[in-house]
Order: C-alpha cells, then sequence, then structure tokens
C-alpha cells in the first residue's frame, strides 16, 4: 500500500452564504504571456472532471481573447454539455508553487470554476471529508 | 456549519463534523516560519460576515483583507473596478445562490 507525506493542509472553504464547506483551492490565475494579468478565483477539486474548466470571462480578464482558443466541450452527466475555449495559463499558489495548463473557458457564463485531472496529474491530492480537509503534494 | 452537508452518518461524525471549522491551513511540517495560507483571511473574515454578504447575494465581490473592495453583477467590471482602487490581482468571489434543496455537483 503506497504511503503519501502530503506536504501541504488546505481547510475546505465555506460558502459565504449557506455556509456549507467546499473543497476550494484558492489560486492566482495568470496570462503567462503579459505579466501582470492576473487575478485570485477559488476553483473546485473535481476528480470527476477530465480538465479544468474556468468561467469565460476570466479569460477576457486576463487580456486573453476568449474566442481565438481551439474549442472543446465539456460534457455533464446528463449528457448535456458546454463549450469552451482553450488557452494557456498559469496557475500559481504561493505555497505550491505555478503550473501551466491549456485550460478550458467557458463561453457561457457557469456558476463554480472546476480543477479537473490535468491538474491533479500535478499533485497527489488527499481528502479527509470528515475532517473538511485536503492535502496536497506536488508530483517530482 | 450547514447541516445540509449529507457526510457518511455515524456515531462519531456528528462530534467531528459539527463544530465550526476553525483549524488553520498549514504545511504539515509546519513551523512558525511558515508562509500564511493563501487568502485565508478573506475566506474566513468571509465566512463571519453573513448578513452583510447576504444583501450582496447573487452579485461578485472583490475582497481583500477585511473589506469587499468592489462589488456587482458583472465580473469584469468589479475586476476592473478594483483594479482601479489599486488592487493588483482582485480576488473575485461569486456570491452565488443555492437554493436549500438544492446539492451541487461538479458541472
Amino acid at each position: 500500500m503506497a504511503t503519501v507525506q502530503y506536504a501541504y493542509e488546505v481547510a475546505y472553504t465555506y460558502d459565504p452564504l449557506t455556509g456549507d464547506p467546499f473543497p476550494i483551492l484558492p489560486l492566482q490565475v495568470a496570462n503567462p504571456h503579459a505579466p501582470g494579468q492576473a487575478l485570485d478565483a477559488n476553483a473546485y477539486l473535481d476528480s470527476g472532471a477530465q480538465r479544468s474548466l474556468f468561467d469565460g470571462w476570466i479569460a477576457t480578464a486576463l487580456g486573453l481573447d476568449l474566442l481565438s482558443g481551439r474549442e472543446l466541450r465539456y460534457v455533464s452527466l446528463a449528457g448535456i454539455g458546454l463549450t469552451a475555449r482553450l488557452h494557456q495559463v498559469r496557475l500559481i499558489h504561493p505555497n505550491l508553487g505555478s503550473v501551466e495548463l491549456e485550460v478550458g473557458f467557458s463561453t457561457t457564463p457557469i456558476s463554480r470554476n472546476l480543477l479537473g485531472r490535468d491538474f491533479f496529474n500535478f499533485f497527489q491530492i488527499g481528502f479527509h471529508e470528515r475532517y473538511l480537509t485536503f492535502y496536497l503534494l506536488r508530483n517530482s | 456549519m450547514s447541516a445540509s452537508m449529507p457526510h457518511m452518518q455515524d456515531d462519531q461524525t456528528a462530534a467531528t463534523v459539527q463544530p465550526p471549522r476553525i483549524r488553520q491551513e498549514r504545511t504539515t511540517d509546519q513551523d512558525e516560519q511558515s508562509p500564511l495560507p493563501y487568502r485565508h483571511r478573506e475566506r474566513e473574515w468571509l465566512r463571519t460576515q453573513k448578513e452583510a454578504v447576504q444583501k450582496l447575494a447573487g452579485q461578485w465581490i472583490v475582497v481583500e483583507g477585511e473589506e469587499i473592495v468592489s462589488h456587482g453583477d458583472d465580473p469584469l467590471q468589479v475586476v476592473s473596478e478594483a483594479r482601479e482602487k489599486g488592487i493588483q490581482i482582485p480576488y473575485i468571489i461569486h456570491l452565488a445562490v443555492t437554493r436549500k434543496d438544492e446539492v451541487l455537483i461538479g458541472l
């Protein structure tokens, strides 16, 4: 059995309105080609998502031309999909470092940003739901 | 904490999950020199501001420290306003309204 010594522990973030806790990682989303074009956003860890997905307005806020990215369909469990455009961004967390990912940005508004398995590829992630905590270790 | 989260139920769950979660984020080998958790101050502060944020339900907010710097319905406008106020990297949060009879799934 594998044993993992995680490097970073993150308490779940509480929804300010409902008080419900969620496994959210606040991180900086940055345009790798335009220093200073960045913002901080919450993203939900979602091991069921093949690929990360962010709200399309974020691409615009980073100075990216949303519709210039390659199109990709994201399909939900109900078979209903949405269209996203792929853009290379840098995801930065001061305690975890940064990764560059080609992230999907939705062309219609979405209510949550998702960190999917493409992000999980960079980190070993463990959930301890009972203690409302998750753990991360950067893959070497 | 809301009781609506459908955690597994057993004899110990109520005791371990019910109290407000106040543990600090940390590196697992934390010592006094460890950096502060990212945006921890804002998230903890928001957690205590339910009445204040209720008035902004459905809106986007930029929060810096213990202050809502800008808010509104258009996230681009809210970010722009925060940048105009000198916030170089705005931390933007959507105060999404969810019904009590809803639970969230990924997509």
